[in-house]
């Protein structure tokens, strides 16, 4: 009787062990499944060293080849997926964008410069400031492409942005 | 026997799968938490960054939560004493930020974006020569400029 016991307690353990294995193996698969394929997002810290090193490329391009640096610099930051909160992340992005636009402005790009404003707008409302900038940057771009009524219509909504800013610095606390 | 195979199972599962969803330890630069909004005005950088704020955790949290049921008991010996010392140096720090020179600053730049997106706006030709709205919105613009001259001379001399 005693044995019988045994056979069948070893055979109950057996099993356990079986289904433990098991329960494993599923738990494991169902954390493995989820793994991102697309590369590691940079540390916020290199993201934002590498938005500060932008800035600085277009501070101190005097040349063209200094400004299509510059541009490059911005490009790469600007591809690259942002470690920060959508939210902190688009007025700095947008920030980039006008300044890459200004500067494709300098140098005499009108498309490019329409496609870096353009790309900047797309980010959403980011700060209101970034985004009067980016429609001036609009404006300039589609003038030298010889659209001045489509240069009018940014230009309008520009000063309205900034006319709403400064009527919200100024009022009475 | 039935209980003793049963319950070793309920026991695997429970154990097995719950510690395998256990949170993992952020790595240690993405531990420090970004404030999700974006600065409000121009307070912002010269690169445009927003500020990088620690939220407050809940070990910073519980201990207000006692301040604040002791707060009314504190404010009636307050009021009885006179106003506290953290009082005064609010009070004469928010003397010294001088904010009504602080909202000129940030006004400033809108003021001139103002007056230079009108000067913009009257330089550009007309497609159509004929029409009229070239020199509508050139003077619109230039009466928001004058409008914000005046708006910002009032409020900061």
């Amino acid at each position: 009787m005693k044995s019988r016991v045994d056979v069948v307690r070893r055979a109950c353990s057996a099993v356990v062990l079986l289904v433990g294995l098991g329960l494993v193996g599923a738990c494991g698969r169902e954390e493995r499944a989820p793994a991102p394929l697309a590369a590691p997002t940079m540390t916020r810290a290199a993201w934002l060293e590498a938005v500060r090193q932008a800035h600085a490329g277009v501070d101190g391009a005097q040349s063209s080849d200094d400004k299509n640096d510059a541009l490059r610099r911005i490009a790469v930051v600007l591809d690259e997926a942002t470690p920060l909160p959508e939210a902190s992340a688009a007025p700095v992005r947008q920030d980039l964008a006008s300044r890459a636009a200004r500067l494709a402005l300098e140098l005499g790009r009108a498309d490019e410069a329409r496609g870096w404003a353009e790309r900047g707008l797309a980010l959403g409302n980011g700060m209101p400031f970034f985004r009067a900038n980016l429609l001036v940057e609009l404006a300039d771009a589609e003038r030298m492409l010889g659209k001045n009524e489509a240069a009018r219509e940014h230009l309008v909504q520009a000063l309205g942005i900034n006319q709403d800013l400064l009527d919200r610095e100024l009022e009475e606390p | 026997m039935k209980k003793y195979l049963v319950s070793s199972v309920v026991a695997l599962v429970t154990v097995g799968c719950s510690a395998g969803r256990a949170p993992k330890a952020a790595p240690a630069q993405d531990t420090a938490p970004v404030q999700d909004t974006a600065p409000s005005g121009q307070a912002a950088s010269a690169t445009g960054l927003a500020p990088v704020a620690p939220a407050d955790s809940e070990a910073q949290q519980s201990p207000r939560s006692t301040q604040d049921d002791a707060a009314p008991q504190e404010e009636k010996r307050k009021s009885a004493v006179g106003p506290e010392p953290l009082q005064v140096a609010i009070d004469s720090f928010d003397d010294a930020l001088e904010p009504q020179k602080l909202s000129c600053e940030g006004a400033r730049p809108h003021r001139d974006a103002i007056c230079a997106i009108a000067e913009r706006l009257c330089e550009l030709p007309a497609e159509r020569p004929s029409t009229t709205r070239p020199s509508a919105s050139c003077y619109d613009a230039r009466h928001s400029c004058d409008a914000a001259k005046t708006k910002f001379k009032a409020r900061c001399g």
